[in-house]
């Protein structure tokens, strides 16, 4: 069938009364009223009426009072959602990761087939997948027949209904068309019947412009971005009105880039303003589900009705703006998050969080905590759900009430939290599909409706505007600016629709099915961009990751207009700031009222550098870290000294042990166990525990009769405490609190120092040298005043080959792992010298602490591991490889 | 020959795997074969090349597109020649069918393999089950490990015994266990099959994962067998039975005949090695005594054992062999507690996978694995055989060319069997696989070489094909060719073995006659690890210089990143521009220190450590002092502190000057921290800092790369700062762009396949590999029989060795040590003129350390420390201390000028007031049907009229979305607002029909600013006093906007219009 045409200038003069506009797009009808009112020598018009195709259908249906009333989006897309999940077996069910989006696919499927009037009976043998969409679609059909959905239809199923009831309306004149590259069927049979009624149709024809496009290539997206931006920026500063397009292909991936790039170059003082709420041009705006406001609304809404949340969820509550206290609480909920981390309180109860102190001491927090414990999942209507969902955000200040004394919303927030709760609202329409659902699919729906919204903010620029390629068909402007035009996405690759057979797919020509379609759509899509402007600019980007582009065939042999070379902002106007070096070593001694609290720790960093020392000891810095599963290391340590400690103050010698029968042992290692856990004060699942302390009590069987196969001793002490004042030297002293795991006295009179060690194994090597990786041990020999017969040992209680002792001693004391000090095989020579090296270096170490030497200067690129203090001392600009050890 | 070998190839008639060796001109035969196969499809759809990387695919394809448009070379006999004619072929063919081929090159299906995936999944959304196409995703172990988490915590709230059997066999560390169930869930792959088949059948499974196992024993032993001579195999077992009598050794004397090669005998067989080798490894005995059962007297016995000693010991890769036979477990069975280890992990797992699906669903997004698996499930019926492909696939294939076959993985290689399956031989349809097994280093991509063999041997379940063997190499000078054919045939294994990954070298022949040299640069290590590493650096710079004074493109190429950190400060020191690419990890940047601790301390006002880093930076430039005046003994935050004017007097001018700029940049965003993105919030912070100004060029693309991943992290206007470290650790500052920094690049082998070189340099060769932890739990799959077996093995909890898990360990460290061969293969074919390799050696033995590349080039065996004929030079170990000098640290000069305060909003707007769910509907009914009684005029307005009314209602209140009780109270709040309306004096007046000028719904548009304005008025008309009305309608108590406000702005608006 073929319409007449007409020229783009005449329509004007020929739209009257009698005369329809219809265009493809919502886009172009904008455009058309915006000519139509140029045209108009008032400044003032009535609106013109013009429809986009659909929209006109609709109207059209809505003159026929028992017209099946269609769904709206959100019924219809439950409906399909409803019969696909009733026709999938539970297998496939649960296997299925997207009922929603195979019920858009569905959807999507069923409006081509209504379009180019496919019937149902023909997906029969077009494989699984159309078979069970002809199944799906006829299951609506009978849904439709029934119950609450009677008299009911598909917004696809309009222009079929709407077919024959056309001949009883009042057909107009004219009807104009403009931006449809072909009619599918359906459309061709509707516009038929009202030409059968003596109805003109035409088609709106482009004015001939006289375009020379210029082809830009550049290096990378990127670059891209900025050229453009600043093309336009040039542009906007000779002519603040001029209508500018910016159209991207489909190769094109970062809008996010591209308004950021356009923000900085037409609104240069937003880059220094944090809450800008206004963007340069108009594009097209995030989902409302990614909005930070409506995230944390929804992330709220997700960790109702659980028992136990994770630290990590926890954390985004407390940190979340919008609920109640937040600016008053702020410093207390940083600090709470700060101690929990600390504390490893990875999974928290809301029954724990309401009675724990720190939450009390944050009143509006706790109020928030406990209304979200006192939620409800069990099933109810949606529009039940609306209003508890609404009642909530009141109550934790996430929507706001109107009172005066809470804080200001900016007006971006206001329309977050508007628009969230229009697609809450429009939920209310599920009730005609489910009279009961349950909270999780609740929440799934609310999910699509909120990312279903796109929220644009206003622009400063709203003549410039940025839109998909194909959305040029009828448009014009001032200026036009293509991005990523490359051979991939101008003529694409066939694309065709899934759930519908293929073989079907190309019968009907239906759009992106075949090379041969895409490359003639291209082509008219080309001439349309042709048509659009006297200015166009395309450009592409040469490299695309590790790829390299060419750009679409259509503009290989447009002239070349080279992109000049762009850099940053601030380095064009060449303001680079000027730098000087510090030194930055002075000592700082310890004042006098300066408390330090501490015991090997402090000899272990200042010896592995004095920076880290001073940082943790006296200025309290410590990193943030993060909390865990499980049962954190130190916590297994501490239980198991705990067990000993009990274990040999009952014990005392090894006779004793070994006089023990295998009941006793196991029951005083069971009481060991208990006495430990009844100490710890972290708090663990009672799973947990059980775990833990069955693996205590089989490492303490395992240690305990190792203990059992050393030369005889007794136990002298156990956690004996230690005050040390060093330097000797000096007036100013750093008291060192340290205790001594056990002291044990063999049967020459040798006292043996042991350090229970649970982490790995330590070899001497690391204690030894003037600045010591490991100073533990040699501490514990100064403070209890070693003799040359003494020993000292690392004690490793840890399951598996390393379990054992590892020491050192001047004479054989016959325990495996103590070695002597020999000189032999790397080994030290001579215990005494041993002893004395090990004072020096603790006196020096000492002094160096209380003289407050702080300079940044590792013991070696190794004392760097696991500091966590990286960002602060700034290591690397000084020239330090950190990585040098590891590289070898 | 090659020629031959090349038109052969080409054929688009014929199925073939061709070896393309380093430098053979591999990527000109795969477009002259796409050419070839475009001049006989239908459709150019019909053929499909695939590639494992996307450069690659797009470099196929611009090839193709330049054939197409290429110009007539003159040279008749050129490889172009041949090129261009079947490109004109193909655009003939172009031309008959109407495809514009050279004017849409987007109908060439050239695409990685992954995309394929991709497209298929998308293309099934019902039987892939991915309604909805996530992004695939390449960073998804927080993923799993969250999902393993997930599983983990819920079993362990079930108390279950799997829980506490893996924890405790963990030593109760919940975190390894996570990891290990996040790594198997990273391979699921490899066992998800076994458990889709049969479920929670733990007898089953362990039958499954036993006869797998079973299966790689027996393959061990067939291997050795085939290698005794028949000779030794006949003669030997009286041997063995007349020693066994001599030292009354029963296993001995019970073998009476040779063992036959299956597990049932390996006792036997073990017998058997355990006699022939020493007991110091994989070696034959070259004497034999009494001990071994046979004394002086038995000379005759003892000759003939000698000399089938001597005949296995000439047989190549045989001692190693029987060795391995020594290790293997009795049997393949698992221990009972080792099994329930087993168990309990396939326990969890799918309740992990269930997991992982959730989240990935979540995000939208998924790794490759999955939608590998998904589309492979959609392709395959319920019995996991391909079924419908027709009506499955978009397009038919009907040739398919796989680019770099030796990195397919099993995952992949299932697809391709799923495509060409019921392929039959004739049938027109054709395969061409192209690739080199001596380069594939891709195990960590999951690349497994051995389906190479399996598929050269038509032994992989695909089409049969035809092997084919390039030879000649284009690249590099007949010198290097000559060495590199010579070294590899040592290095590489005798035996090609598709279970280990074992690849002979396959010789290559120079088409090139340029001259060419090979060195090796030896290092004595000393104790200095910096120090020696510096030597190095330095001479390699010497290298690097000379060669660029030559005008040579330099490459300079090493085995971990980490070993080319000491050469880029000596090639800068050097002023050598160069390209790192991908090397220096950004984490160690400054810029991006300071970066990381602003988003830190922009998020957490409590991060202590994070505040102190911003003011120690470069941006802000506080000294330690000032840092110990402001901070000792006050527990505040410390944003508290910057704010308190009395702390901050204690403090010099300038350091109070500091404070106040950083006070002054941040305040504003702290204000807004978690109101918006993470990314807004911290690019306007850095900008408010003037940190671009500090910054050059390469920082500055360092800090956009850091912005973008904060982009990507971004949950609800936070980041998880744990992962935010992670992340930061796999992202490598940028390289020189500049064109000079381009003659000298510095990568990893890993990234220099494909890529060549006048001068290459493999510096820390001599480095040993990272020590890594032993796993307690082992898994793996080998290519046996056509498919994959999946083995596993959790440590059993003994002192000793445990076999079973030794076992699949070696397979493992087999791969390994081969893949690590040709890693050196890819390194040292890197080069057209010159080979430089550096390496340091042990300082207490003096030889290559072990583990290391160096160790390959110099092996012990040898005895030989000549490297194959290279040029072996010594380097002198530099003095130390030059490694210590520390360079001081800078600040910013002068503090900037502070920045404005940003305005606030000039019209601030507010919140809707709460209606419920229906005063929209009720509004926009309302709105509607005072319409219809204006356009009537009031006075008309009949009983039927508000009967018809009542209908009209009710459907529009539908269409909104009404139903059910809502729908019914909406209706009467409707019914009840027109009521009031008609009954009202003021509402008649407004409805009359007697106005003038009357208007309903009056739709009006204007230009403001040059945009087009539309507005609706509600009712308009001139009463009788010649007043001209604007009414809108309010149908609710709750609707904001202030009356007054409303008016003028009316008023206004439409002034003209009205006047
Ligand atoms: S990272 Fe290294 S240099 Fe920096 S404070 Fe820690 S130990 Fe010292």
């Amino acid at each position: 069938m073929s319409f007449n045409v007409i020229k783009r200038s005449d329509v004007p003069s020929a739209l009257n009364s009698k005369s329809l506009l219809i265009t493809a797009s919502p886009r172009l009808v904008g455009e058309w009223k915006r000519r139509l009112l140029l045209n108009a020598s008032e400044e003032v018009i009535a609106t013109p009426s013009i429809n986009y195709w659909d929209e006109w259908l609709t109207l059209l249906s809505n003159k026929f009072p028992d017209f099946p009333l269609p769904l709206t989006k959100v019924q219809e897309l439950l409906l399909w959602e409803k019969v696909i999940r009733n026709n999938l077996n539970s297998e496939s069910l649960s296997q299925h990761r997207s009922l929603k989006g195979l019920s858009r696919r569905a959807s999507d499927a069923y409006a081509l087939m209504q379009n180019y009037r496919i019937d149902t009976s023909e997906l029969a043998l077009g494989g699984e997948e159309s078979e069970a969409l002809a199944r799906w679609i006829t299951a609506i059909q009978s849904e439709l027949q029934t119950g609450n959905l009677h008299q009911r239809s598909l917004t696809a199923d309009i222009p079929s209904l709407l077919a024959p009831l056309l001949s009883k309306l009042n057909h107009p004149e004219n009807i104009i068309l403009d931006g449809f590259e072909l009619f599918a069927p359906m459309q061709l049979h509707l516009l038929n019947q009202f030409k059968e009624k003596g109805c003109n149709i035409l088609t709106v024809q482009p004015d001939q412009t006289d375009a020379i496009p210029t082809l830009t290539p550049c290096p990378d997206e990127q670059s891209e971005i900025r050229h453009v931006s600043s093309r336009i920026k040039s542009l906007i500063d000779s002519d603040p009105l001029t209508r500018i397009s910016i159209l991207t292909s489909d190769s094109f991936s970062d809008s996010a880039t591209l308004c950021r790039e356009l923000n900085r170059a037409l609104i240069p003082e937003s880059t220094i303003n944090p809450d800008s709420n206004q963007q340069a041009v108009t594009i097209q705006g995030n989902s409302l589900s990614e909005w930070p406001m409506i995230e944390q609304t929804m992330h709220l809404l997700s960790l109702l009705g659980k028992r136990s949340i994770s630290f990590s969820d926890f954390s985004m509550l407390l940190f979340s703006p919008w609920l109640k206290g937040a600016d008053d609480e702020q410093m207390s909920r940083a600090k709470a998050d700060a101690l929990f981390r600390q504390q490893n309180r990875h999974h928290l109860t809301f029954k724990g969080l309401i009675n724990s102190a720190e939450i009390e001491s944050m009143p509006a927090f706790h109020a928030v905590i406990k209304e979200m414990d006192g939620w409800s999942t069990a099933s109810q209507s949606a529009s039940r759900w609306v209003q508890a969902i609404h009642a909530l955000l009141l109550s934790t200040g996430m929507v706001q009430t109107g009172m005066e004394d809470e804080p200001l919303r900016s007006n971006i927030e206001v329309r977050q939290m508007n628009a969230f709760r229009d697609a809450l609202i429009s939920l209310a329409s599920a009730d005609a599909i489910h009279s009961s659902i349950s909270w999780t699919q609740f929440l799934s729906i609310l999910h699509t409706a909120c990312s279903d919204i796109k929220l644009t903010l206003p622009s400063r620029y709203p003549n410039i505007n940025v839109m998909p390629l194909s959305q040029i068909p009828g448009l014009t402007s001032d200026h036009i600016f293509v991005l990523s035009l490359d051979e991939q996405s101008l003529p694409p690759a066939a694309r065709p629709q899934p759930l519908l057979p293929l073989s079907l797919q190309k019968r009907y020509d239906i759009p992106m099915s075949h090379g041969a379609l895409q490359f003639d759509a291209s082509t008219w899509l080309w001439q349309q961009l042709l048509q659009a402007s006297t200015h166009i600019e395309i450009s592409y980007t040469e490299q695309k990751g590790e790829q390299t582009v060419q750009p679409s065939s259509f503009a290989k042999s447009l002239s070349i207009n080279p992109a000049p070379h762009i850099t940053t902002a601030e380095q064009i106007a060449g303001q680079m700031a000027e730098f000087e070096t510090y030194i930055d070593a002075v000592d700082m001694p310890l004042l006098a009222n300066e408390e330090i609290r501490g015991g090997t720790a402090i000899m272990k960093n200042q010896s592995a550098c004095p920076f880290r020392a001073f940082m943790n000891h006296r200025l309290a810095v410590a990193s943030l870290g993060d909390t865990e599963p499980g049962i954190e290391a130190t916590t297994k340590g501490s239980l198991i000294h705990v067990a000993l400690e009990f274990i040999w103050n009952r014990l005392k010698s090894q006779s004793a042990l070994l006089a023990l029968t295998e009941e006793s042992l196991n029951s005083l290692i069971r009481s060991a166990i208990e006495h430990a856990w009844e100490k710890n004060r972290s708090s663990h699942s009672s799973s947990i525990q059980k775990f833990e302390k069955k693996r205590m009590a089989k490492l303490l069987t395992e240690w305990l009769d190792l203990e059992t196969k050393r030369p005889s001793f007794k136990v002298v002490s156990t956690e004996q405490s230690y005050l040390l004042k060093l330097p000797e030297q000096g007036s100013r002293k750093l008291p060192l609190h340290i205790s001594a795991d056990r002291i044990d006295q063999d049967g020459t009179g040798r006292k043996i120092l042991i350090d229970y060690k649970t982490g790995a194994k330590q070899s001497p090597s690391k204690w030894l040298g003037e600045r010591m990786e490991q100073p533990q041990l040699p501490l514990y020999a100064l403070a209890a005043q070693l003799s040359e017969h003494d020993a000292v040992s690392f004690a490793t209680v840890r399951t598996g080959h390393e379990m054992g002792f590892e020491g050192l001693a001047g004479e054989d004391t016959e325990i495996d792992g103590i070695a002597i000090c020999d000189g032999k095989r790397g080994r030290p020579e001579g215990w005494q010298q041993v002893l004395v090296e090990w004072k020096h270096s603790f006196n020096m170490l000492a002094e160096e602490f209380v003289n407050g030497r702080c300079d940044v200067a590792p013991r070696n690129s190794s004392a760097c591991n696991y500091c966590g203090l990286e960002s602060l001392c700034r290591v690397e600009e000084t020239g330090f490889d950190m990585q040098a050890e590891d590289a070898s | 020959m090659s020629e031959a070998v090349r038109r052969q190839a080409v054929d688009p008639s014929q199925s073939h795997l061709v070896q393309a060796p380093a430098g053979s001109g591999k990527t000109e035969l795969l477009t002259q074969r796409i050419l070839a196969l475009l001049a006989i499809v239908d459709e150019p759809e019909e053929i499909l090349a695939l590639t494992f990387t996307r450069k690659a695919a797009a470099e196929m394809g611009s090839r193709v597109s330049e054939a197409l448009d290429m110009k007539k070379p003159d040279d008749e006999d050129s490889h172009k020649m041949d090129t261009w004619r079947l490109a004109q072929q193909a655009l003939t063919r172009s031309a008959e069918r109407d495809w514009n081929l050279s004017s849409h090159p987007a109908r060439l299906r050239i695409m990685t393999l992954d995309s394929l995936t991709g497209s298929l999944a998308r293309q099934l959304p019902l039987l892939s089950g991915l309604g909805e196409m996530p992004t695939p995703s390449e960073h998804t172990s927080a993923a799993c490990r969250e999902a393993s988490e997930r599983a983990l915590t819920e079993a362990m709230k079930r108390d279950t015994e799997a829980v506490e059997t893996l924890l405790l066999h963990q030593d109760h560390n919940t975190v390894s266990v996570i990891d290990l169930m996040a790594k198997m869930l990273g391979n699921r792959e490899q066992w998800l099959k076994y458990i889709v088949m049969h479920g929670r059948n733990s007898d089953a499974l362990k039958k499954i994962i036993e006869s797998n196992l079973s299966e790689l024993m027996s393959y061990q032993l067939q291997q050795c067998d085939t290698l005794i001579p028949v000779e030794v195999k006949a003669a030997l077992p009286a041997l063995l039975n007349f020693a066994g009598t001599q030292l009354s050794d029963e296993a001995l004397t019970a073998i009476s005949r040779w063992p036959s090669p299956d597990i049932d005998h390996l006792a036997g067989w073990k017998t058997v090695s355990n006699f022939l080798l020493t007991n110091k490894g994989p070696q034959f005995r070259k004497s034999i005594t009494k001990a071994n059962g046979f004394p002086t007297t038995a000379k005759d016995e003892k000759q003939q054992l000698l000399s089938l000693l001597s005949m296995l010991a000439d047989t190549p890769g045989l001692a190693e062999l029987m060795d391995k036979l020594r290790a293997l477990p009795d049997s393949p069975e698992f221990k009972p507690n080792q099994w329930l280890l087993a168990e309990a992990l396939f326990e969890l797992l799918p309740q992990a996978v269930i997991h992982l699906q959730a989240i990935f669903s979540s995000q939208g997004s998924a790794d490759f694995t999955e939608i590998a698996l998904r589309a492979l499930n959609a392709l395959n019926d319920t019995e996991g055989n391909p079924s419908d492909l027709l009506l499955k696939m978009d397009y038919r294939i009907h040739h398919i060319l796989i680019d770099e076959f030796q990195d397919t993985s099993e995952m992949q290689m299932n697809l391709l069997r799923c495509l060409t399956s019921g392929w039959q031989p004739d049938d027109g349809r054709t395969l061409f696989m192209v690739g080199d097994p001596m380069q594939s280093i891709y195990r960590f991509r999951k690349a497994e070489v051995g389906l190479f063999l399996q598929a050269a041997k038509n032994m992989a379940n695909l089409p049969p094909v035809t092997e084919l063997q390039l030879e000649r190499n284009f690249r590099s000078s007949p010198h290097i060719v000559d060495w590199v054919n010579r070294a590899f045939r040592s290095i590489f294994p005798d035996q090609q073995d598709a279970v280990s990954g074992a690849i002979t070298h396959a010789p290559a022949e120079a088409a090139l006659s340029h001259s060419g040299s090979i060195q090796l640069h030896l290092l004595e290590a000393s104790d200095d690890a910096a120090n020696d590493n510096q030597t190095e650096a330095h001479a390699i710079a010497d290298i690097v210089k000379q060669a660029a004074e030559r005008g040579l493109r330099v490459g300079i190429l090493s085995r971990t990143r980490k070993h080319l950190h000491a050469v880029m400060p000596a090639l800068s020191e050097a002023k050598i521009p160069f390209r790192a690419i991908k090397i220096l990890p950004l984490n160690t940047r400054p810029e991006i220190r300071t970066l990381r601790a602003l988003v830190r301390a922009l998020l957490h006002p409590a991060d202590r450590e994070s505040w102190l880093a911003l003011l120690r930076s470069s941006c802000c430039g506080l000294t330690t002092k000032d840092l110990f005046e402001l901070l000792h003994g006050d527990q505040r935050s410390i944003w508290e502190m910057m704010q308190d004017r009395q702390l901050l007097e204690r403090l010099e001018t300038d350091s109070q000057a500091r404070i106040r700029y950083l006070t002054d940049a941040l305040g504003p965003c702290i204000k807004i921290s978690g109101h918006v993105k993470v990314r807004d919030l911290v690019q306007t912070a850095w900008q408010r800092l003037g940190m671009p100004s500090l910054l050059d060029q390469t920082a500055q693309t360092n800090a956009e790369t850091l912005f973008e991943l904060i982009s990507t992290l971004d949950e609800k206007g936070r980041i998880d700062f744990s992962l935010l470290d992670e992340r930061i650790e796999s992202l490598f500052a940028a390289p020189d762009s500049s064109t000079e920094a381009g003659n000298v690049e510095l990568m990893t082998m890993h990234g220099a396949k494909g890529l060549q070189w006048d001068v290459v340099i493999l510096p820390g060769l001599g480095k040993p590999p990272k020590s890594s932890h032993q796993p307690l739990l082992t898994f793996t799959d080998v290519p046996m029989k056509g498919e994959a077996l999946f083995l596993m093995s959790p440590k059993a909890e003994t002192r000793g060795r445990d076999r079973l898990f030794s076992l699949v360990q070696s397979i493992e460290s087999q791969k390994e040590a081969n893949e690590l061969a040709r890693l050196l293969y890819v390194g040292t074919t890197r080069a057209i003129t010159e080979l430089h390799m550096f390496g340091d050696l042990s300082k207490k033995s003096k030889a290559p350390k072990k583990g290391s590349l160096l160790e390959l080039l110099l092996p012990a065996s040898t005895q030989d420390d000549s490297c194959f004929g290279a040029e072996v030079l010594h380097i002198e170990s530099e003095n130390a201390n030059s490694t210590n000098q520390r360079i001081p640290l800078q600040r910013i000069k002068n503090i900037p000028a502070p920045l404005p305060e940003p305005d606030s909003e000039i019209n601030p707007e507010a919140e809707y007031g709460w209606a419920g769910p229906e005063a929209a509907p009720v509004g926009n009914t309302l709105h509607a049907i005072l319409q219809q009684v204006a356009e009537i005029g009031v006075e008309s307005w009949s009983e039927q009229d508000s009967e018809q009314a009542e209908f009209d209602m009710n459907r529009m209140l539908i269409r909104e979305g009404l139903s059910g009780a809502l729908l019914k109270s909406a209706h009467s709040r409707c019914r009840g607002g027109l009521e009031k309306t008609l009954n009202s004096k003021l509402g008649k007046w407004i409805l009359s029909g007697n106005h003038e000028d009357a208007h309903c719904e009056w739709a009006l548009s204007t230009m403001q600013h040059g945009q087009l304005q539309n507005q609706i008025i509600d009712r308009s008309f001139i009463d009788e006093e010649g007043i001209r009305w604007i009414i809108d309608y309010k149908t609710g108590s709750h609707e904001g906007s202030n009356l007054n406000a409303f008016l003028d702005n009316e008023q206004q608006r439409y002034r003209r219009q009205l006047e």
